[in-house]
């Protein structure tokens, strides 16, 4: 379980105000909280520069929060300290979670064992797996370098479930994809989504989040609009996509904003 | 901070970094190959030349009253049969063979190593000089009959010209010494009793390892600096920058693994490159050693024990190895500020400049002592420098040894603080004017660093074009100058799609402003000089100087002329560079206060004098406060030429103005001071109410 409690981000923005430039305080992040139950999706919603990537980054300790904490919890329910162990049961990628080109893709898999400590053995038996699962076969041994947009991809996902970690933390990991890549990141969450593991992750596509989310959070300039499930949330607005759904709900901000 | 992790991280970077052509390039084929052979290839090219014996010819040509016939047979030692050209006689050849056993031979024998030389006297039309230019010629000897002397002209910067010069003087040496011989003899007098009343020679004790060591202290500790620099240099971008530019930095960061172990298993890997590429560079340099030695030793002149070296490296290997941690930290921190290798590289070229620079005393006679055993850099290099020597003492190794552990350390933690900073991992870094032009935005405003960049360069052309236009053109030189600063900016402005109207604060202003400003101006000029007196008490000679330099230049120059120089042009030349961009590109980035006291700081030092400095510091203040009122650099303009052209009505007209001004002149009492320092004080307030000090406006600029 991921609880996140009152989330602040503050940057420093350097922003030209007419001819000045002015050095702002800015919060990317103004005050989340929210709960991942285990084995539930989470999608995270809004527009550009509404704060999905700092808080993603923030919920897979990557990045200090200003105030609030982040805390996750073990199957006991019992927080865990250490950063490391965190990391250790965490699949993170997003779109500058790139692979080391100059590595095989079997070099690069038992770095990860390595890193992860695993016995030389589980690496091999976690590669067997992986290999067969995402079909890596063909290019094993080739440079990552080498390989193409799709086979990379493959391998990104490769990396990210090889510890078998039971929380995902994605970050739009779509973005940008053929429809054939795309798929198979889609496949990739429902497969772990029904092995039982946690998923929270930040997507523009609504129709993907629809089908994939037990609940959805809506952000808009750092902070949390909305956030239920997608059927809740549709009947909320009285929309029937969550499409709809979500423009009714940013509209709804902007114009309480304005007044 | 679990060592397996390191290990690992450590394994990673090394492979990675082992797979980076252009790195193993640097590495290894720089030191183990092209260094060697270039080495090589210059000393045969040395030796080939050296050992040339074609013999050269040289042509003499001799104004017709010298007579001296044995002389002339001196110089052209002994005459050959004549040459293919009907215009020359060959009067000479080769010394060296002929005359084995006197005087001359001996001198001969000297030279032979820089070849044979025979004289040819050649007889000329033209007159001399231009024979020497077209080398027609390459001595010419004329003979002064009323003061019995003779000159040998030649040309210095003709290296044949001033070869044969060298040999004429020897020869004519040589008959010299012939003549005094003959003379002592005429006498009945020994020579050799009175030329040589003690003999002595010189015996060098220098044991053949010392000689080499002493070559060594010089070479080896470059060498290794080198190796070390350019190892770390690389790789230290490479972990750090080519990271984030590959983009796997978050990639990094997503593995559970501290931030420490991460910095550590990097860190470690930089500096093994360091290490090893100083390890491949001395190897470099033992194999080149091995080579020359074996054919010294061909040549029976080795008498070198290797084996008396063996502590020395040692102790080399131990210094390069601590040396490199430091490095490595260092290279490391200044890195992480960059976010391209591209950058990266350009932080850290001056670093590299200031190394190799330093690398250099131990060509210089400097040695280790406890006080320079704690400076960086230059106490390894010195280091290895004396045990290469064999002069070390074991205080000083220690004491070396320990400080750059403990700047490793320093350094290290320091390199942890910042790696593990999010503004490091994530942030962005603003634009310099380095930056392409066409990523920069219109209208923006200067970064610090552009305010330094201009600054620099107009002060270097200050410096080198400046004087020439003043050597060329005392007066008008002044004024260029100006110009120079003038054009740097409006280049600047250009360039950097700078909007301009508000960082350079181009604001039109009001009348009582500038009525303002002239009354500033004078008031500044009258504070700014009643400081002056105590300065110039205490620094007479450089009050002197000043004094002089304004003297020299108003000298024969019309009032008029003097007035444009001196006070029009630099209230506009440096008015646009300190006041325009270089307030421009602080202001809005830090405290007033701060941006006026540094401007302020910058245009005292310009000027390069410490009265005249103090002087311009305080203007300076003042003209910061007075843009910082007005926001109008036309303000400035206006005070700076009033200060300025007070001055030269001073020097004009003198009498008047210290009629007008009697502080100034040498009788001035304690009251006349008083009282003009209110009046100075009352002409800022007037000046200040004047330019809107008092009202309730908002502080503009």
């Amino acid at each position: 379980m991921v609880i996140a409690e009152n989330l602040v981000k503050e940057f420093i923005k350097t922003e030209k105000e007419g001819r000045k430039t002015v050095k702002t305080k800015f919060r990317a992040v103004n005050g989340i909280s929210l709960t991942a139950l285990e084995g539930k999706t989470i999608g995270i919603l809004g527009p550009n520069g509404a704060g999905k990537t700092t808080l993603l980054r923030m919920i897979a300790t990557m990045m200090e929060p200003t105030e609030g904490r982040v805390i996750h919890t073990d199957e006991n329910g019992q927080p865990i300290d250490d950063i490391v162990k965190i990391k250790s049961n965490m699949g993170y990628m997003s779109n500058n979670t790139k692979l080391y080109e100059k590595f095989t893709v079997r070099e690069m898999l038992t770095l990860m064992g390595e890193i992860y400590g695993f016995t030389d053995d589980y690496t091999q038996e976690r590669i067997d797996v992986i290999v067969k699962r995402l079909n890596l076969s063909e290019f094993i041994d080739n440079r990552i370098k080498s390989l193409s947009t799709g086979q990379t991809q493959r391998v990104s996902i490769a990396r990210c479930l090889f510890a078998d970690p039971g929380l995902y933390i994605l970050d739009e990991p779509t973005l940008g994809l053929d429809i054939m890549s795309a798929a198979a990141i889609v496949d990739f969450m429902e497969e772990e989504k029904a092995a039982g593991k946690t998923i929270i992750y930040s997507t523009h596509y609504l129709e993907e989040a629809e089908r994939l989310c037990d609940k959805v959070v809506l952000i808009n300039r750092g902070r949390v609009i909305a956030e239920d499930s997608p059927a809740g949330l549709c009947a909320a607005t009285g929309r029937d996509t969550l499409r709809t759904a979500f423009l009714k709900c940013i509209e709804d901000d902007e114009m309480k904003d304005r007044e | 901070m679990n060592f397996d992790k390191i290990k690992i991280i450590y394994k990673k970077e090394i492979r990675e970094l082992i797979r980076d052509k252009k790195m193993m390039f640097m590495m290894f084929a720089l030191p183990l190959l092209i260094y060697p052979l270039l080495i090589i290839l210059v000393a045969s090219i040395v030796i080939s030349f050296m050992t040339s014996f074609e013999s050269k010819e040289y042509r003499v040509a001799l104004s017709d009253n010298i007579t001296d016939e044995r002389m002339i047979e001196a110089i052209f030692a002994d005459a050959a049969e004549a040459g293919p050209d009907d215009e020359t006689v060959v009067l000479s050849e080769n010394a060296l063979v002929r005359n084995g056993s006197d005087e001359a031979g001996a001198d001969a024998d000297a030279e032979s190593d820089a070849g044979s030389y025979f004289f040819t006297r050649v007889n000329i039309s033209s007159d001399y000089e231009t024979a020497i230019a077209d080398s027609k010629i390459n001595v010419y000897i004329s003979y002064d009959e009323m003061n019995d002397e003779y000159s040998v002209y030649y040309n210095d910067s003709d290296s044949d010209s001033d070869h044969a010069a060298d040999y004429i003087s020897e020869r004519l040496n040589g008959y010299k010494t012939t003549l005094i011989h003959e003379r002592f003899d005429a006498a009945g007098i020994d020579y050799d009793a009175y030329n040589n009343p003690i003999t002595y020679r010189m015996v060098d004790l220098a044991s053949g390892e010392e000689s080499v060591g002493n070559i060594l202290g010089m070479i080896v500790p470059l060498l290794l600096m080198m190796g070390v620099m350019l190892g770390t240099m690389n790789a230290a971008a490479d972990v750090t920058t080519g990271e984030k530019e590959r983009g796997t930095q978050e990639t990094l960061m997503t593995f559970p693994l501290s931030g420490r172990e991460l910095l550590f298993g990097k860190f470690l890997a930089v500096a093994t490159c360091g290490i090893v590429s100083a390890l491949l560079y001395l190897i470099s340099v033992g194999i080149l050693g091995g080579f020359m030695y074996v054919v010294l030793e061909q040549a029976g002149n080795a008498s070198v024990s290797i084996s008396s070296f063996l502590p020395s490296i040692i102790v080399t290997v131990i210094t390069v190895m601590i040396y490199s941690l430091f490095l490595s930290a260092v290279l490391m921190c200044v890195c992480s500020f960059a976010k391209s290798n591209k950058e990266a590289s350009s932080y850290l070229s001056p670093i590299m400049t200031v190394t190799m620079l330093v690398s250099y005393a131990g060509y210089l006679d400097i040695g280790l002592n406890l006080k320079l055993s704690i400076v960086p850099v230059l106490n390894i290099v010195l280091l290895i420098k004396s045990v290469m020597t064999f002069e070390y003492d074991v205080a000083s190794i220690v004491l070396v040894l320990l400080s750059n552990a403990l700047y490793a350390v320093v350094a290290i933690m320091i390199l942890g603080k910042m790696y593990t900073s999010e503004r490091v991992l994530f942030g962005e870094s603003g634009g310099s004017l380095l930056e392409r032009n066409s990523k920069r935005e219109k209208n923006s405003t200067p970064s610090y660093g552009d305010g330094i960049l201009v600054l620099l360069i107009s002060l270097v052309l200050y410096v080198y074009v400046g004087t020439l236009l003043q050597l060329k053109m005392p007066i008008m030189g002044l004024g260029a100058i100006q110009l120079i600063f003038v054009a740097v900016v409006i280049f600047a402005v250009w360039y950097g799609k700078v909007d301009h109207v508000h960082t350079l604060s181009l604001r039109k202003v009001s009348i009582p402003r500038l009525i303002g400003s002239l009354m500033t101006g004078m008031g500044a000029y009258i504070i700014g000089n009643l400081l002056l007196i105590p300065a110039q008490m205490i620094f007479s000679e450089s009050a002197f100087k000043y004094g002089n330099s304004v003297t020299n230049i108003m000298s024969d120059q019309s009032f008029l002329v003097c007035l444009l120089v001196i006070a029009v042009s630099p209230a506009i030349g440096e008015e646009l560079l300190f006041r325009g961009y270089l307030l421009g590109s602080l202001k809005n980035k830090i405290k007033p206060v701060w941006v006026i006291l540094i401007t302020a700081v910058i245009f005292g030092a310009y000027h390069m004098n410490i009265v005249q400095g103090i002087y311009a510091f305080v203007l300076g203040c003042i003209l910061g406060i007075v843009i910082y009122l007005t926001g109008s650099i036309f303000c400035t303009m206006l005070m700076h030429f009033a200060c300025n052209a007070i001055s030269v009505c001073v020097s004009f007209y003198p009498d008047t103005m210290l009629k007008i001004m009697p502080m100034f002149s040498d009788d001035a009492t304690g009251g006349t001071y008083a009282l003009f320092a209110i009046i100075g004080l009352v002409f800022l307030a007037v000046g200040f109410a004047l330019l809107g000090v008092f009202s309730k406006k908002k502080l503009s600029a």
